[in-house]
């Protein structure tokens, strides 16, 4: 293998496929990127086996003068790159597995590692895949992923639901305390499919992704997901197992119905919040439906002191008085992920889940289970 | 993974892997059994090697991609769980179960192997067995363990077991040659110990040649009129109580005894202190067969008995009285 490449360009590109690169990892040969020269295009290669990346540099910035296959340390190579100086690095690889990086007045040389050893990536696309633009992609994933477990002991609950019937595109992910579902009409029809991706990669595909309308093709199989934007390819395992049926979850008819300022709620939840004898955000706050038409936040630590507050929600309260108690750290995480000004929360009875939805958040619903208190 | 040694060392805990793999009868988990050298992480690799193979016939090949990917353990669908500081941890488990929960990275089996699986904790114990509960056709585990014993039974008694037998003394004897070894060590070790590792570990101490040398010392003084046992005590004082060494020193006492029977019942090529043929020639040629046999069947009780804190010094100088005895009274 023998090329020259514009220097920034082949940064710009190595930052993003370092995404998959991975660290701690018990197989060394998932340390390494790997690098593919073909005919008219630089392959660069990461995996740490959960999430794959691929990208293709493909334009004047590189000129090719001979093929081939290279496994290179990723941390090293990386920093490398990222210290050069000059415009155009080229890279030779020599006999003895070694790999000669020369730039401007700088000449190193980096061992390779084995090839070989390299995982066998299936990054292949599917004969119909989804097509979903990028910012949509991003708004389903910001919306959900954020309600998966970060406990282990379920790892089915770690994952998003994404199911596909026909123009029906809905994504749930759910840590049993809370839910979080998104549902998007498709403008055109597919079929069925069922499948469960693991937040973290979402988590990191959203990273990689532009917020832009362009398209981004989704190519999903029985063992793996595929996003391609562009040139860059973002290959996920999925979780294996069947995911619990979320519908039975959620009310059908909330009797009590309020209206509330986003913010105007936000700021009351997160002030009752701060005086808690629990650790962190997880703290309980009641919520208490007046006579009077107004909501009663308030929190109560005994050694610490008490919080109350008074909000006037948007609109007359639909339905009669009641008290609820619930996390504010899951009110928040919900109330944070709208893009409505005004929500309205609709309670079922004290003890059964609630749920947020938003004009402006079509599809969209957050649902919360209360806590018993005394 | 050293293909022709494993199948020469391990051939039936090798046979029943693959008897279960050619009648599509894998067991969920495997219990590889035996002493630490018996290589039995090289056989879980093979194990691998013969699930993820990608030659159609004799399988595992060596040469394609999975079975050297196996070797060098960079293969995805092969986790290989070690272990750290002598425990294997809930962590370590949680890891696997983790994988497992997703679809693989490349299509194929999944197996997982627990290194000194004798050594998890509780609660490593406990994450395991709840994975063994709910067995997945496509995941196949090995727990690797010098005493499967002390494994908890209820995850014994989800998996299949498989013995691994010390290996042939020839084995070991031919490794250790191949290391480089002097001959006569090598066989010695090959004797006493029963795998490359411990054989090794006796070779390292620097005494064994001096010992060896007090061994032939003390029955050629039978020959040349002296006292065996005068000759034991001027070389062995600064052995003193030294309980690892007087073990080893009779185990050495014990293969020259074994080898003058060997001479006087013409079955020479057995014999292990070769290089004294001669000496132990002359010997044997004097001593009667009973003779030669009750004063091994005495060394083999004492030999038994040194774990009961026997006055180790006063009972060998009993039985070399007896040879000395035994030799003169034939000699006359």
């Amino acid at each position: 293998m023998r090329i020259q490449v514009n220097k920034d360009r082949l940064l710009y590109h190595l930052l993003i496929a370092q995404k998959a690169l991975s660290t701690k990892t018990p197989n060394p040969a998932l340390q390494g990127i790997r690098l593919d020269v073909g005919d008219n295009e630089l392959v660069i290669t990461t995996s740490n086996s959960d999430i794959s990346i691929r990208v293709t540099l493909e334009d004047d910035a590189l000129e090719i003068e001979k093929t081939g296959s290279i496994l290179v340390p990723g941390k090293y190579f990386i920093d490398i790159v990222r210290k050069l100086d000059g415009q155009v690095v080229s890279m030779t690889e020599g006999e003895d597995n070694l790999l000669r990086i020369e730039a401007d007045r700088s000449d190193i040389t980096l061992n390779l590692l084995d090839l070989e050893d390299y995982p066998n990536l299936q990054f292949k696309e599917t004969d119909s895949p989804l097509e979903i633009n990028a910012r949509t992609l991003k708004s389903i994933i910001r919306q959900t992923a954020f309600a998966t477990s970060s406990l282990e002991n379920r790892p089915i609950l770690t994952g998003v639901n994404v199911a596909i019937d026909g123009e029906d595109l809905k994504a749930i992910a759910t840590d049993s305390y809370r839910l979080s579902q998104k549902r998007i009409s498709l403008p055109e029809s597919y079929d069925p499919t069922d499948v469960i991706i693991p937040g973290r990669s979402l988590e990191e595909l959203i990273k990689i992704l532009e917020s832009n309308q362009e398209s981004v093709e989704v190519h999903i199989d029985q063992n793996r997901v595929l996003f391609k934007d562009n040139n860059v390819l973002f290959l996920s395992r999925l979780l294996e197992g069947n995911y619990p049926e979320t519908d039975k979850l959620i009310p059908q008819e909330f009797p009590i119905q309020i209206k509330f300022n986003k913010e105007q709620l936000m700021t009351a939840v997160e002030r009752a919040g701060l005086l808690s004898s629990r650790d962190g955000q997880n703290s309980i706050v009641k919520l208490d439906v007046r006579q009077d038409n107004v909501v009663e936040i308030s929190s109560n630590s005994p050694e610490i002191g008490r919080v109350r507050e008074e909000i006037h929600p948007v609109d007359e309260i639909v339905g009669s008085p009641l008290k609820i108690a619930f996390s504010s750290k899951y009110l928040l995480e919900a109330l944070r992920v709208f893009n409505s000004s005004e929500v309205t929360v609709k309670f079922t009875g004290e003890i059964r889940p609630f749920i947020i939805t938003g004009e402006f958040d079509e599809g969209m619903l957050q649902l919360i289970l209360p806590v018993k208190t005394d | 993974m050293d293909k022709d040694r494993l199948r020469h060392a391990q051939p039936e805990a090798l046979r029943m892997v693959r008897n279960s793999y050619e009648r599509g009868r894998l067991s969920h988990a495997y219990i590889f059994e035996g002493d630490a050298g018996t290589m039995k992480l090289d056989a879980a690799l093979f194990f691998a090697a013969l699930l993820l193979c990608e030659a159609e016939e004799e399988r595992p090949c060596g040469r394609c991609s999975a079975c050297r990917r196996i070797e060098h353990q960079t293969h995805p669908n092969v986790l290989h769980i070690r272990s750290e500081k002598q425990q294997v941890k809930k962590e370590s488990v949680q890891r696997l179960q983790d994988d497992f929960s997703k679809t693989a990275l490349e299509s194929g089996q999944k197996i997982y192997i627990i290194e000194n699986a004798d050594f998890m904790t509780p609660h490593a114990a406990n994450a395991l067995l709840k994975f063994l509960e709910e067995p997945h056709p496509d995941i196949h585990g090995i727990l690797l363990a010098e005493d499967a014993a002390s494994l908890l039974p209820t995850i014994r008694s989800r998996a299949q077991i498989v013995p691994f037998h010390p290996l042939p003394r020839a084995t070991i004897e031919t490794t250790l040659l191949e290391e480089g070894y002097e001959a006569f060590h090598a066989r010695l070790a090959s004797e006493l110990k029963s795998t490359p590792e411990e054989a090794r570990s006796l070779l390292s101490d620097e005494r064994i040649p001096d010992m060896a040398d007090l061994v032939e010392t003390v029955y050629r003084a039978l020959l040349e009129d002296d006292s065996p046992l005068l000759a034991f005590e001027a070389r062995t004082r600064d052995l003193g109580r030294d309980r690892d060494a007087l073990d080893t020193l009779l185990a050495l006492f014990i293969l020259y005894q074994k080898d003058l029977i060997y001479d006087k019942i013409e079955n020479r090529n057995q014999i292990v202190y070769a290089e004294h043929i001669d000496t132990l020639e002359r010997l044997a040629e004097t001593f009667t067969l009973e003779g030669l046999i009750e004063v091994l069947e005495r060394m083999l009780t004492l030999q038994a008995r040194q774990r009961n804190y026997v006055n180790f010094r006063l009972a060998f100088d009993n039985i070399l009285l007896l040879m000395e005895r035994r030799y003169r009274h034939e000699s006359d």
